[in-house]
């Protein structure tokens, strides 16, 4: 149904360029791909999404930029998403609504994003359905946003997307946002209501799950099985709504409630149902940050606290089916400076991290029927720096570590270990989305990727087979 | 003769006084930020508003009645803005398009 609404839209906007290649999904179906051979037709037509459909500008979502006659740059670090300014932050956190007073219509966008991966051993059997087992081609992703502004206090970032590897279109992130403004004990007070369907997906800090680095990855190379319920467990399973304040500019607290969706739901919204952790119950999840600007406004930090809490049954008949209560409590923070903030393209730093702790407390009875142990806890740990050059280049380096209880009945690895560290280097090329750049209506990012394995899934021996090479173009047309 | 000069300049010397007694004062709007979170101005006084940053600005003047406003549009780099004040009361200021941009301004 999203994939008929996708193609429905985007043939409607610009036939000419791309509408032979969304009315024949089969060609974009994941498989091997041909460099040389008629494979090449799929790579031309990708960099025709990127040609300038009409004039104004861009960015990953170039519907915002639109909006708010600002280049890419204004908002993102490297003038490409996700990773947010201080004025991308403001911008999310008045609800997608700052505007320049003009009507530019509907605020619909479109990105593609396209990979070759290459891990340093096959994959036997390959790398996903219908991939070989090494040295992919794949369409990551099209996606297609609402994003910006409903009405006077209201907007919305909502994406649908096809998932060129699962071959699956779903309804992808989604964040309403009404944001309004007072006064309390005689300072500001921003205040808000947001609808979502993914814990964090709403905040505008780029250190909690939903927008952290790495901003993308490959679905075509193997990641650790162990990873806490916050850290994407119940992305586009669940639908919540919340509150949230930022008083002063300096304590920012946020609750939400999330619901499961049913099986039915799921599917009808693209998801798999067992893909994951499934749950039919109320979720609360909880958010307090403090943050403080200084040096006109050219440093920025934030130090911060997480948490949620869900009974959950386990995705891949992990527990065979019976549930979980997981509960994650987290800690993160953010600094960025930036070296002249009246120019969007000066030099930035950032630098991000959290750590969640989680307990599984399983269902009585389930630890005897599974010989599995009643409680496990699994603890993450991320760190990363970026560095960007003129919003052009920017070089990230990140380290990850993943430990818990090991049980060789909880957790589907080879020796019962969920441990996996490692890390990621990445620079990223973004050519425009600034204030001088020659096209005002797109942007693309073109990155290069390497993820380094010590273990994976606790293995020390084979974790380096892991290790992969990941050269993603990422491009932002707006309609 | 005499007692109508001095009239006359007597009333330009006011009027002198009272255009001189106005004053304009200079904003600057750099790093997404205004240069002072508020202030206090005479009735007749005027603002400038520079654009210092890279990327387009807007001033949008709200008050002193709570249904009146004035948007002086968008405002691209180097680019000034002014308004003059005429009416006393409590005004805010701020762009539309950057909401962390904004000052509080009081006339008396």
């Amino acid at each position: 149904m999203f994939l008929d609404l996708l193609r429905r839209t985007i043939a409607r906007q610009s036939e000419a360029r791309i509408g032979w290649l969304l009315a024949r999904p089969h060609r974009l179906h994941s498989r091997s791909f041909n460099l040389f051979g008629r494979d090449l037709r799929i790579l031309a037509t990708l960099a025709l999404l990127a040609i300038p459909v009409t004039a104004g500008p861009a960015l990953a979502v170039p519907s915002f930029a639109i909006q708010t006659s600002q280049p890419c740059a204004a908002c993102h670090i490297g003038a490409f998403g996700p990773q947010l300014t201080p004025y991308g932050r403001d911008f999310k956190l008045h609800g997608y609504t700052a505007n320049d007073g003009k009507d530019h219509g509907l605020p619909l966008a479109l990105t593609t994003q396209s990979s070759f991966t290459h891990t340093l051993q096959p994959q036997p059997g390959g790398a996903a359905s219908g991939f070989r087992p090494n040295d992919n081609f794949a369409v990551d992703q099209l996606s297609l946003y609402y994003a910006g502004q409903i009405a006077p206090k209201l907007g919305a970032f909502i994406e649908l997307n096809y998932d060129g590897v699962a071959q699956q279109a779903a309804l992808n992130n989604v964040d309403i946002r009404y944001a309004s403004e007072g006064q309390l004990f005689g300072q500001d007070l921003l205040w808000g209501i947001t609808a979502n369907n993914n814990p964090t997906v709403q905040d505008p800090w780029n250190s909690t799950p939903a927008w952290g680095f790495p901003y993308n990855r490959s679905a075509l190379a193997p990641t650790p099985m162990a990873s806490t319920l916050v850290d994407g467990g119940l992305g586009q399973r669940v639908a919540g709504v919340g509150v949230y304040t930022l008083w002063n500019d300096l304590l920012y607290l946020e609750s939400d409630v999330y619901k499961g969706l049913n099986a039915p739901t799921l599917r009808a919204l693209g998801q798999v149902p067992g893909d994951g952790d499934q749950t039919a119950a109320f979720v609360p999840y909880a958010r307090v940050a403090l943050i403080k600007d200084w040096g006109s406004k050219a440093h920025h930090a934030e130090i911060g606290a997480y948490a949620l809490s869900a009974n959950v049954v386990p995705g891949g008949d992990q527990t065979v089916g019976f549930a979980v209560r997981k509960t994650d409590v987290a800690l993160d923070a953010t600094y960025q400076f930036i070296s002249d903030p009246s120019k969007v393209t000066s030099n930035r730093l950032s630098a991000h991290a959290t750590y969640v702790h989680e307990t599984a407390i399983m269902a009585s009875g389930a630890p005897a029927l599974t010989g599995a142990l009643p409680d496990h806890w699994l603890d993450t740990m991320r760190f990363d720096v970026s560095y960007s050059f003129a919003a052009t280049v920017t070089p990230s380096v990140q380290y990850f570590r993943t430990s818990g209880t090991a049980d060789a009945n909880y957790w589907t690895t080879p020796n019962g270990s969920p441990n996996s560290d490692g890390m990621i280097l990445e620079i990223a090329y973004v050519p425009w989305g600034k204030p001088d750049s020659p096209f005002q209506n797109m942007n693309l990012r073109l990155a290069v990727q390497y993820v380094n394995y010590f273990s994976f899934d606790g293995s020390y021996a084979d974790a380096s087979k892991n290790n992969h090479f990941y050269l993603s173009l990422w491009t932002g047309v707006k309609f | 003769m005499p007692i109508r000069l001095a009239v006359a300049l007597a009333i330009l010397m006011g009027l002198l006084a009272a255009v001189s007694a106005a004053t304009t004062i200079t904003v600057i709007q750099r790093g997404l930020a205004l240069d002072r979170a508020s202030m206090s101005l005479a009735t007749g006084d005027r603002l400038n508003f520079t654009n210092d940053d890279d990327v387009i600005h807007n001033i949008h003047i709200f008050g002193p009645g709570s249904e009146e406003n004035v948007d002086l549009g968008l405002q691209k780099p180097g680019k000034l803005l002014t308004y003059k004040f005429d009416k006393a009361g409590a005004y805010r200021v701020r762009c539309n398009i950057h909401p962390s941009v904004k000052m509080a301004v009081t006339v008396k």
